[in-house]
């Protein structure tokens, strides 16, 4: 809504029949941002991309770029460029004519022309040795760079990635986001990525639309929405290993919890206001819990399942009370399977939930 | 588009034409009478259909057509030769295809042979019979060979050993050998594995192979009329369908022919879903 | 059950096989461990595993199972199941049909069979594949079934190659822990080949480090993380990877790039000359403000993953990685921030440069 803002979604809407695939979404991106678009398959994220692209028209809703309407101009008209997973590169022309296309059809001359495509090339990490193969020829490292510098030379308004990386194993995605975050610094590129992995879009993105059925969840810097998620919903898939979730149940004295009452002073008056008897869903981050030594309004004995011994941390897989949680610490608790051992969590530290609407109880 | 449709119709109209005319005059003249097979203008179309020449070589009478038609008597009757035939092609497909099958398993698991095995087994092949029907026919008289099921079977085997070899080399190459590794691994030797794994994957190019094969033995002539006098096969009988008087018997030909055609047609329709995939299963050549 | 032991094992493939070569691999796997093999692609590892199962033979060294040699011993008769990497599941035969295979040739009866397919199958989550055939499943599904047809015979010895290939990162760390959940249940010894270092540590009793047909260094997963024997092991144990610098040993300091170490401080008596420092990104510490650390570092990049920061910055040139578990370092530095960066004596790897081997380690107090 500010007279600044390079996208805008007001109230977008696309249905399909019964089913609701985006649900009135309103975003603001400012220039410059590289936003990540996360959410599980189904839940909309592509829909919402496909309407921004033009490649989709919405039910109802407006999209603005710069100000300027551009809800049902087709997808050429918009200044937007496009890195999708079926890459759009030209198969069957070399690597220097695919980069070069833009400036071709602006009409610059043959040396111009060269001299885009060298830049480019080297933007995107494209040996000059690679330059005149044929696209085919390259292994799908080199078409993501490739796609990439195509969508680049167009210089476009803002720039659509969706699940980019889906055809590179683990090691090369890593690398390239790395590298896709430093470029889009660089260059100032406004870039809305899609993507599943929450992961990719916590280490590349400024600001992570969080989706889910439709609905947009979330809207924060990865750090809020791991630190302060608004519902139950985001706190599990942002994070890994994600949040334990618990059962608690509102008492006279407290929080009941896994055989433990959780004073209401420790919650920080959260409790005020929820009636006795009422369910509460407690989650608490695997970091946040403390061993044997450690601090906190609630401690309980647990028995452990497995161990993950990573070197640099521990994963212990622990059960109490029927539930199964993980603990996440950088000790190195001398216990093997079937011992038991004490935890630890300060209230401060549990995120309360409501148990229906899974919202967050501030 | 319609032109190219057009153009493209006739083709195949023509080319169908072109495969099932001759498989219609034959048909034809087995039921003509004499009096039509040579007949100029040729007939089209009989106007007196006639069991005559069927019964001629099947040696049955199925009441003479009129009284006009001469009944030229043949020695011999077709049911034997046919027999004949079918003992030898079957027993000679069967052992080619269980050779063939096992040799080409050893060559493509466990390179028996080095990597040109197949190769060489089929670069010979490719020379005409003829080359070396006279001295087969030297050899088999010294082993007293000559007329017998045994005789033909050994060397139809022979012969066609390089198809079944080359054919079903390519099937087994293209089944994953981690099968039968997996398989090991579940239990089974390694012999176990060729015939209870891999061999039902490669039904379709077995099925393809044996119909090959069987053809090539059903319907030769050159060697069986090189090793056989007292015995006939059926393509050898059918040299031997004329009278002096009236040169080829061109109706008991024709209805030979008809009969002749009846197993392959039979067996190719019993294979029929195998031989699909068959055809095109193993052009995939790596 | 089986103590494994594989000695002086080798083996050349073919130039055109798709299988590496073993020079010399040697370790002993203990009755009912979990096992894994891990190292870079090329390093041997499916070949080592082929050689434990018999399905190739070694050209040198052998293998035995409690004690007994398996010259000449034919997989089927070594009782061992294998996961195959491109899973080989029998493509004219339903799921069931597939994982049933092993237990029809042991001879189990009809009624003990099903059961013990219905069993694995809801575990692993395939039920809805059992009577469907293998050009129908996705890549997971393929997987799945392939390790329930390895696993439901519960022959002593199991071996797994990259089980969890392929699956993405949610799927596979589900099914990591249900690996390790059937193996407790099984009792069995499972061999596992992976090039994933972090899915080595998290399954593992204890690991084979390989690279190149040769066993770097066998130990548990903590162990080989503290104690490496050489710069290869340091580096390929450990996410993110540890820091390596390039450093001189002499008038008793040892100085890398900005950093500068007594040392006396270092432990054991080291002589002059050319060394390498490693650290662990985890083991250095980053502080707000420069006064009181070590040295003063500028941020070149973060990635905030949640409950770590990983801190990409530069000290006079020098680019080093860093994770902090502090919020601030996720919610109020950037990029361009000056922080201090404090780096003990206590927490480096030495490494002597010539022959890669690691000279001192990090006393983590244990």
């Amino acid at each position: 809504m500010t007279a600044t803002s390079k996208l805008e979604l007001r109230d977008l809407r696309k249905e399909y029949d019964e089913l609701v695939a985006v649900d009135d979404a309103s975003i603001d991106i400012a220039a410059g941002e590289l936003i990540g678009l996360l959410g599980p398959s189904g839940s909309g994220k592509t829909t919402m991309l496909q309407m921004i692209a033009g490649l989709t028209e919405p039910t109802a809703g407006e999209i603005f770029l710069d100000g300027e309407p551009i809800t049902h101009l087709a997808p050429e008209e918009r200044d937007i460029g496009l890195v999708f997973q079926n890459l759009a590169i030209f198969r069957k022309m070399t690597v220097a004519d695919n980069l070069g296309y833009a400036a071709r059809i602006d009409g610059a001359s043959k040396a111009e022309v060269r001299k885009s495509v060298e830049r480019i090339a080297k933007i995107v990490g494209i040996e000059e040795s690679e330059l005149d193969r044929s696209a085919d020829d390259l292994n799908p490292n080199q078409q993501q760079r490739l796609a990439l510098g195509r969508a680049i030379a167009d210089e476009p308004d803002l720039m659509l990635m969706d699940e980019p990386m889906d055809n590179l194993d683990e090691e090369q995605s890593i690398d390239m986001r790395g590298e896709i975050k430093q470029l889009q610094n660089e260059l100032e590129q406004t870039m809305i990525y899609v993507t599943h992995d929450q992961e990719e879009a916590m280490s590349l993105a400024s600001r992570i639309i969080v989706m889910d059925d439709g609905q947009i969840r979330q809207i924060g810097s990865p750090s809020d929405l791991y630190y302060e998620p608004a519902n139950r919903f985001v706190a599990g898939f942002i994070g890994s290993p994600s949040m334990n979730f618990f059962e608690g149940m509102v008492a006279s004295d407290g929080l009941e919890l896994l055989d433990v009452t959780v004073p209401g002073g420790a919650l920080g008056g959260r409790l005020d206001g929820l009636a006795e008897g009422g369910e509460v869903t407690v989650g608490v981050r695997p970091e946040a819990f403390h061993l044997a030594d450690g601090e906190g309004a609630v401690r309980f004995t647990a028995t452990l399942q497995e161990k993950e011994p990573l070197g640099s941390k521990q994963l212990l897989h622990g059960e109490a009370n029927g539930e199964t949680f993980v603990v996440r610490t950088r000790k190195r608790p001398p216990i093997e399977r079937g011992d038991e051992f004490d935890v630890t969590v300060a209230g401060a530290d549990l995120y309360l939930f409501d148990a229906e609407s899974g919202e967050v109880i501030d | 588009m319609n032109r190219r449709l057009a153009i493209r119709y006739a083709m195949l109209l023509f080319s169908a034409f072109l495969v099932l005319f001759p498989v219609y005059w034959i048909l034809m003249t087995s039921i003509q009478p004499p009096t039509e097979w040579l007949k100029t203008p040729p007939v089209w179309l009989t106007t007196k259909p006639t069991t005559l020449n069927y019964g001629m070589i099947l040696g049955i009478d199925f009441g003479a057509q009129g009284g006009t038609e001469a009944a030229y008597s043949v020695s011999k009757t077709a049911i034997q030769p046919f027999i004949n035939s079918l003992i030898i092609a079957i027993s000679a497909t069967v052992l080619s295809m269980v050779l063939g099958t096992l040799t080409a398993w050893s060559i493509s698991r466990f390179r028996v042979g080095g990597n040109q095995f197949a190769l060489n087994m089929i670069a010979p092949r490719m020379f005409p019979p003829i080359a070396v029907a006279l001295p087969l026919l030297i050899m088999y008289t010294n082993l007293d060979l000559l007329d017998s099921h045994i005789g033909l079977i050994i060397v139809y085997t022979g012969f066609t050993i390089p198809f079944s070899v080359w054919m079903t080399k390519s099937f087994i190459d293209d089944t994953p050998v981690e099968l039968e590794e997996a398989a090991m691994v579940d239990g089974l030797t390694r012999f176990q594995t060729f015939y209870k794994i891999t061999l039902p994957l490669i039904q379709p190019g077995i099925a393809a192979t044996s119909l090959f094969i069987f053809i090539l033995n059903w319907s030769d002539f050159l060697i069986a009329q090189t090793l056989t006098q007292s015995m006939d096969t059926a393509p050898t009988y059918l040299s031997k369908l004329f009278a002096p008087s009236q040169g080829q018997l061109l109706g008991p030909q024709a209805a030979h022919a008809v009969i002749a055609i009846v197993p392959v047609i039979l067996l190719g329709y019993l294979i029929y879903d195998d031989l699909a995939r068959g055809f095109t299963f193993g052009a995939i050549h790596k | 059950m089986a103590t494994i032991e594989a000695h002086g094992l080798a083996k050349q493939y073919p130039v055109d096989s798709r299988y590496c070569t073993v020079a010399d691999v040697s370790f002993t796997v203990e009755d009912g461990e979990y096992f894994c093999l891990v190292g870079p692609s090329g390093s041997g590892k499916t070949s080592t595993l082929r050689l434990i199962a018999g399905i190739d033979e070694p050209d040198d060294g052998g293998v035995s199972f409690e004690g007994q040699s398996m010259a000449e011993m034919p997989p089927n008769e070594r009782n061992v199941s294998f996961v195959f990497e491109n899973l080989a599941l029998y493509p004219n035969k339903t799921g069931r049909q597939n994982i049933a295979h092993p237990l029809t040739i042991q001879g189990v009866e009809a009624a003990d069979r099903d059961e013990r397919i219905e069993a694995i199958a809801d575990r692993l989550g395939i039920t809805h594949l059992l009577d469907r055939k293998p050009a129908t499943f996705s890549g997971g599904e393929k997987q799945r079934v392939g390790i329930a047809r390895a696993l439901v015979g519960e022959s002593s010895v199991s071996l797994l190659d990259e089980p969890l290939g392929g699956l993405d990162a949610k799927l596979r760390q589900e099914l990591r822990m249900l690996l390790k959940e059937i193996h407790q249940d099984m009792g069995g010894t499972f061999i596992h080949v992976t090039h994933s270092q972090e899915e080595a540590m998290s399954v593992a009793d204890r690991m084979a480090i390989m690279r190149q047909g040769r066993v770097h260094q066998v130990g548990t997963p903590n162990g080989l993380y503290d104690r490496p024997d050489d710069d290869f092991v340091a580096s390929f144990v450990g996410s993110p990877t540890i820091n390596i610098i390039d450093g001189t040993l002499e008038n008793g300091r040892l100085t890398a790039g900005p950093f500068s170490f007594e040392s006396g401080a270092l432990g054991d008596e080291l002589a002059d000359g050319a060394y390498r420092i490693g650290v662990r990104p985890q083991d250095a510490q980053l502080s707000q403000t420069a006064d009181g650390a070590g040295y003063e570092a500028t941020i070149d990049v973060t990635e905030p993953l949640g409950a770590e920061t990983i801190v990409d910055l530069s000290i006079d040139g020098q680019e080093l990685r860093v994770v902090s578990d502090d919020r601030w370092v996720q919610q109020e530095v950037g990029i361009g921030d000056s922080v201090g960066l404090s780096i003990e004596a206590n927490d480096l790897y030495v490494i002597e440069t010539d022959s890669g081997s690691v000279v001192a380690v990090p006393d983590r107090g244990e």
